[in-house]
């Protein structure tokens, strides 16, 4: 387990990540027990006091603490890449024990007990965590920080001269959080965070595919394409009202030509105008190609999803899911589970 | 939706009386609905002027049964972001569709939500 050093990293990581309510309901799990104090005037005196004083006297162990960060910071807000084993063979070697031994050698075993590692290398990339899912006990998670420096112009231009001026740049520090989930139903997700560069979402799905080998390498797999599941969503979403809504779509027609139908409000629900229904209904059975579908899940009784949870399916690529928000580990299982669902012709 | 509060908002405003009560109708059967876009009440009130909605939607906010917020169009319709000031609106957001987009040149629109 991380050591003081790697504390004070992650009770700096809670501040920037989890919100006041967040940290509280944590503290609140140990409530009248001594040492746990549950109110503070600022977050940074609830982090800084509060937690690590429960920590520190054991009231609260420390995974509880990574537990906080992991639900912040691995699902959602997302860029969620597909992909399923060519074979059954590559399927069953990817087994938690034999992907470490093939990452980190005879002793994977101390690496891999010595995770979460907070601290991020400048510049560089490094295996974070490498746990087996909580429920789900032959998935497993594999997560990467990484650390660059952004430049940014400030917007401050300064005349110096005829036909002379100096325009300020800064450069920031950006945080990265990139994982590998392998789900053992057959599908492996590359997750990286959203960002304004495409650029730099294509580079990091690489930085895991590199950091992933030897253990497995990316011609093992084909992407897993949602263009069945977009077009039984599509098909099935009267029997389904209750479970999702669509607010935007485009489509290609077998000529070539492109439409885009999109409400105007951001939680529209493209199917209550008649005419965009049956338009969309009738490109999909003259065999156009849909894409860039964006689907509201709705909260359900049995609590998952939690709260309405919005995701782009194959926006930009055909195996590419962007998860819009931060949500539950769950709420984003849910919906994998769904797409396997509508693969599979399910009404 | 308090029948009270707007009971007390028409007597304050009679000249708004037609345009809260059919704000007040639609509230009531929208219940669920905790954000409130201007562009739904123009179509789905076609009847009510938009100065006249307008004006309501400003008592309201007045009167605390609503709180102004903020969104950002990206190409014609409104992005996911919501902001309390406007002044807080980055100069680059998530879109509609995979990428992001600038907002110097964008329009904001204000959309409300109940007030709890």
């Amino acid at each position: 387990m991380s050591d003081y050093k790697e504390l004070e990293d992650a009770l700096s990581l809670v501040k920037t990540l989890c919100t006041t309510e967040q940290i509280q309901v944590l503290l609140r799990t140990r409530k009248g027990q001594e040492n746990v104090r549950i109110t503070a005037e600022t977050k940074d005196e609830l982090v800084d006091r509060n937690l690590r004083q429960a920590v520190e006297a054991n009231a609260i162990e420390v995974e509880k603490v990574f537990d906080l960060i992991r639900s912040s910071e691995e699902n959602g807000n997302q860029h969620i890449f597909y992909y399923k084993p060519k074979s059954k063979a590559i399927a069953d070697a990817l087994t938690l024990e034999s992907i470490a031994k093939q990452l980190w050698g005879a002793k994977w075993k101390e690496t891999v007990d010595g995770f979460p590692a907070i601290r991020l290398k400048p510049n560089d990339y490094r295996y974070s965590d490498f746990r087996q899912h909580p429920t789900k006990s032959k998935d497993w998670i594999l997560k990467i920080y990484g650390h660059t420096l952004l430049t940014r112009f400030t917007g401050k231009i300064e005349q110096r001269g005829d036909n002379i001026f100096w325009k300020e740049y800064i450069e920031e520090p950006l945080r990265i959080v990139l994982l590998a989930r392998w789900n053992s139903i057959g599908l492996l997700e590359i997750r990286v965070q959203r960002n304004e560069s495409r650029g730099r979402i294509d580079s990091w799905q690489n930085k895991v595919w590199e950091m992933l080998s030897p253990a497995l390498v990316r011609r093992q797999f084909d992407p897993w394409e949602l263009k069945k599941p977009i077009a039984q969503l599509i098909t099935k979403q009267s029997g389904n009202e209750k479970v999702y809504s669509f607010r935007d779509v485009d489509v290609i027609d077998t000529s070539g030509v492109h439409a885009s139908f999109k409400t105007y409000e951001d939680n529209g629900n493209l199917f209550t105008s008649m005419e965009t229904r049956e338009s969309i209904q009738s490109y999909l059975g003259a065999n156009s190609d849909c894409s860039g579908l964006a689907v509201t899940w709705l909260p359900q009784s049995t609590g998952t999803p939690q709260k309405e949870l919005r995701t782009l399916l194959a926006a930009k690529e055909r195996h590419e899911m962007i998860a819009v928000a931060h949500c539950s580990s769950k709420d984003l299982d849910y919906v994998t589970d769904q797409l396997r669902r509508f693969n599979k012709g399910a009404s | 939706m308090s029948r009270i509060n707007f009971d007390a908002l028409i007597r304050e405003h009679p000249k708004s009386k037609l345009t809260l009560s059919k704000l007040a109708d639609w509230m009531r059967r929208h219940e669920d609905i905790q954000v409130i876009y201007p562009s739904v009440l123009r179509r789905e009130l076609p009847d009510i002027e938009s100065v006249e909605l307008a004006k309501a939607l400003l008592l309201l906010e007045k009167a605390g049964i609503l709180r102004r917020v903020y969104k950002v169009e990206d190409h014609g319709v409104l992005a996911d972001a919501e902001f309390d000031d406007p002044r807080d609106i980055p100069e680059k957001l998530p879109g509609r569709g995979a990428g992001y987009f600038e907002t110097a040149d964008s329009e904001v629109v204000s959309v409300f939500r109940k007030v709890a």
